[in-house]
């Protein structure tokens, strides 16, 4: 089914860009060494069932915890354990599990029969039990995926089974360097993609699933169409791709058609989202019994020599991974996932772990420009139509610089135009730059603020909105000033530590 | 060319330098772009900035000052050079007390004073005008960003009301010198002379230097909505609101209100809608603000223009909305975030 057409009045497109990736999968070494955290993904720390020194396989389940919520975490390599560290990932702290290597790429799966069948009677997925399924899914890790996990029998999702309303396949592809999805899903992988939705369905059966797709993507839409002719509770949202509409929080408020506020998908709504890997995963861990030990992950963007997709183990470090392909003679940044919302990389040796789409490299821009505000700019990104780009579709240009001085608000109005929510950007981040910090400010939406940076980006005097309404946030809860959606959302959950569980989304709410 | 910037940068280190780093830091980056990189979420920026923003605006102003230059004569450089040098010297003292940077602002506010002005302006009144505007229009009120009236209208009111009789005399026709001649609106108000539209279109008439040559206007005007630089909002619905109004006072009483066509292509309308009342930091940020900022605006010019002692209303209804921009902001934004209950 084919959901209405919606008008989006706000966000930015972002087309166009030099670095995209290409679409085509290598293949990475396996490391010597691979460092793989016990909190990966969705759920709590898992506990090690290994001790050093043991030999371990590839896909080989090395530590789980069937009383907190969590799923398994897998080797993701042949070798040995070699030691347990604590490890800061990006501001989680974790055990890690450090394993040696022997560099072969052989793997088993978890599952300990055939894959190919149930128990020993040799059938294809489709009479694969509900239970079946999800004890597929739980064991190949797979489980770990999504903003609240997959639910299963297992303790691998905060939501039962039954609790879940609504799955909302994300395929929008409105981040800079999101590949559209007629690239991504091409012959075999549509069909993958079909059967994972329907493995979903069978074990969330009352639940609806939506799948968000850029309205653009016309060919794939039409496929779909056809392969989910007969699904009644599989609708297919043809959306404007515009940023950030990819994110979590919006495009539940759209799918679902209600208000956006960040708590939409906390309101206990049974509201579950993935994104394309996440189903490509299902299938392959359900139908072939593949462990979650490799990631298709993509370098985007300028800083590498060549941009395309490669294929690695979990437990790698960035530095293997990006090693040889950055551009040397420059100083690059890297980012997780978008350089939009995405955290910078400082630390390289740190691993790569099951959720990674994207390791954006891009060039830092210290270095000035001559008489660069009278540039036609033909290379140049801007929401003003003010440079030549804007009008011809050259391949833009992205870096770090500022590209201008940071002077007071001339209320251009464009961070409003831009933004997802009901947010005047402006009018709340100048009353906490000014310490007017106070209740009212709730009043004006404060909380419905999805960080998505999208008013700092455009803002011609350069001023770091986003920051200080975040700020702002964090002083408001400090005072003990809380968005009303928030304490409904933790108190009907009657989750302890329902914040800390929620790193894998991409927007920590709440910090 | 990061040489250059080296060699440059030297000027920092000189002694007798060191009170005009303002200014040292301003052509910097004005020359040289900046540095400066972002420190977190989002990791690139939009590429406009204030320079490049001002610019378009003062880009959507050439066809209008290269029309003045033209029907005018070379006085209009003179003019445009004493309002710049002048408010540039205010702008560039304040700069240096408070020990920030040179606002690009100035730019517009410099090059919009003089076009507002009668031909035949005396240069000293057009420095006394452009200071006065920067001054109280705008520095007292903390720089740009913060003032609540449009300076370069500031200096205006302020020169109409302390030199009237100057005022007054300084219109001429294109092309003729010494002879002054009165503006259309003023020979529809004493005589109802109509001045045929063409030549009002293209500026064959009497008026300020900058609002004759209304072709020119109207595509700056759409330059400026199409670059996204002002919302089409508040022009749109003040040039709407006088057009209907005139309309149906032009029915009941047409000896007083002209008609809309007439009432359109007069006076400063034009360029006080495009230019002048779109200005981001002197109108209501919200948009229902702007629409109705533009109505009010509509409606005041009208009312001025038809009834009062004064043959045109566009400045004064403008700077009189100025003062009602917090007063519209804070009822529409009370409206749109009033508390519903049960709203979660
Ligand atoms: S984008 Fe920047 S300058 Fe424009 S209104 Fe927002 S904060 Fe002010
Ligand atoms: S205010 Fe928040 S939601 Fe709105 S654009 Fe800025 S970061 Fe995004």
């Amino acid at each position: 089914m084919i959901a209405k057409r919606k008008r989006i009045g706000w966000g930015r497109s972002f087309k166009n860009f030099r670095g995209m990736p290409r679409k085509e999968i290598t293949d990475v070494d396996i490391p010597e060494k691979v460092i793989i955290p016990l909190k990966q993904g969705y759920g709590e720390e898992t506990e090690p069932i290994v001790e050093k020194g043991q030999k371990v396989l590839a896909g080989e389940i090395i530590a789980r915890n069937d009383n907190n919520i969590s799923s398994p975490v897998h080797s993701s390599v042949n070798g040995v354990i070699d030691d347990f560290i604590n490890l800061n990932f990006f501001g989680i702290k974790t055990t890690a599990v450090i394993i040696k290597s022997d560099k072969t790429r052989n793997w088993i799966s978890p599952l300990k029969e055939d894959v190919k069948t149930n128990h020993g009677n040799d059938v294809s997925w489709e009479s694969f039990s509900s239970e079946e399924i999800e004890r597929r899914i739980y064991l190949t890790g797979v489980s770990c995926l999504g903003n609240y996990g997959i639910p299963t029998h297992f303790k691998s999702s905060p939501m039962s089974t039954a609790d879940a309303n609504h799955i909302i396949i994300n395929c929008l592809d409105s981040d800079v360097y999101d590949l559209e999805m007629t690239e991504i899903l091409q012959n075999e992988e549509l069909s993958k993609f079909v059967v994972g939705i329907k493995l979903l369905k069978k074990i969330l059966p009352q639940a609806v699933a939506h799948i968000a797709i850029n309205k653009k993507s016309k060919n794939i839409i039409d496929k779909l169409e056809g392969l989910l002719d007969h699904e009644k509770d599989i609708i297919v949202h043809p959306l404007e791709s515009k940023y950030p509409i990819n994110l979590d929080p919006v495009v539940a408020g759209i799918v679902l058609d209600e208000k956006i506020s960040p708590y939409t998908i906390h309101q206990n709504k049974g509201i579950l989202i993935y994104d394309v890997s996440t189903i490509l995963n299902i299938y392959e861990g359900v139908v072939n019994g593949k462990p979650l030990i490799e990631r298709i992950v993509a370098l985007a963007g300028e800083g590498y020599i060549d941009s395309h997709f490669l294929r690695v183990r979990i437990g790698i470090s960035f530095d293997q991974i990006i090693n040889r392909n950055v551009k040397a003679g420059y100083d690059i940044r890297f980012i997780l996932e978008s350089p939009l919302w995405g955290e910078k990389i400082e630390d390289l040796s740190l691993p790569l772990d099951r959720t990674v789409n994207c390791i954006v490299g891009i060039v830092e821009g210290n270095k000035g420009e001559f008489l660069s505000f009278a540039r036609p700019g033909f290379t140049k990104d801007s929401y003003s139509r003010t440079f030549v780009a804007n009008f011809i579709p050259f391949k833009k240009h992205i870096d770090t610089n500022l590209h201008g001085e940071e002077r007071p608000c001339i209320f251009c109005g464009y961070c409003e135009d831009v933004c997802p929510v009901e947010v005047i950007p402006h009018f709340v981040a100048k009353h906490v730059e000014r310490n007017l910090i106070d209740d009212y400010l709730v009043k004006y939406k404060i909380f419905d603020c999805i960080e998505c940076h999208l008013c700092t980006y455009v803002c011609p005097s350069k001023i770091r909105i986003s920051d200080y309404i975040r700020e702002g946030k964090q002083s408001l809860i400090k005072m003990g000033i809380e968005d009303p959606g928030s304490k409904a959302f933790s108190n009907e959950m009657n989750l302890e530590n329902a914040d800390s569980l929620n790193k894998n989304n991409g927007e920590t709410i709440n910090e | 060319m990061n040489k250059l910037r080296v060699r440059y940068q030297k000027l920092y280190k000189i002694k007798l330098l060191m009170h005009f780093t303002t200014i040292i830091r301003t052509i910097e980056g004005i020359l040289f772009g900046i540095s400066t990189v972002t420190e977190s979420a989002p990791h690139f920026r939009d590429n406009i900035d204030i320079k490049r923003y001002m610019s378009a605006a003062i880009i959507a102003l050439v066809p209008s000052t290269v029309a003045a230059i033209y029907f005018f004569g070379l006085r209009v450089i003179a003019m445009i050079i004493v309002s710049y040098i002048t408010g540039g010297i205010i702008e560039v003292l304040f700069a240096l007390v408070r020990k920030k940077d040179i606002e690009e602002g100035f730019l517009v506010t410099g090059l919009i004073f003089p076009l507002v002005l009668p031909p035949n302006t005396p240069l000293w009144v057009v420095a006394v005008g452009i200071a006065f505007g920067v001054v109280f229009g705008k520095e007292l009120f903390g720089g740009t960003g913060r003032n609540i009236f449009n300076p370069a209208l500031v200096g205006r009111l302020f020169i109409t009301i302390s030199f009237p009789q100057i005022m007054t005399s300084s219109y001429k026709l294109p092309f003729v010198d010494g002879v002054t001649s009165a503006t259309p609106l003023v020979l529809f108000k004493t005589s109802h002379t109509l001045t045929p539209w063409f030549q009002l279109l293209f500026g064959a008439t009497a008026g300020s230097m900058g609002e004759t040559f209304r072709i020119g206007i109207i595509i700056g005007g759409l330059f400026l909505i199409l670059t996204r630089t002002t919302d089409w909002r508040i022009p749109i619905f003040y040039i709407g609101t006088i057009l209907g109004l005139s309309w149906i006072g032009h029915i009941f009483i047409p000896d007083k209100i002209a008609s809309p066509l007439f009432q359109l292509l007069t006076g400063g309308l034009l360029f006080g809608a495009f230019f002048m009342a779109t200005d981001p930091v002197t109108s209501p940020f919200t948009r229902s603000g702007k629409v109705i900022f533009g109505l009010g605006i509509g409606i005041f010019t009208l009312l001025i223009r038809v009834f009062s002692g004064y043959a045109e209303g566009v400045m004064f209804s403008i700077i009189l909305m100025n003062g009602f921009t917090p007063l519209i902001d804070h009822i529409v934004l009370s409206i749109k975030y009033r508390p519903v209950e049960n709203e979660r």
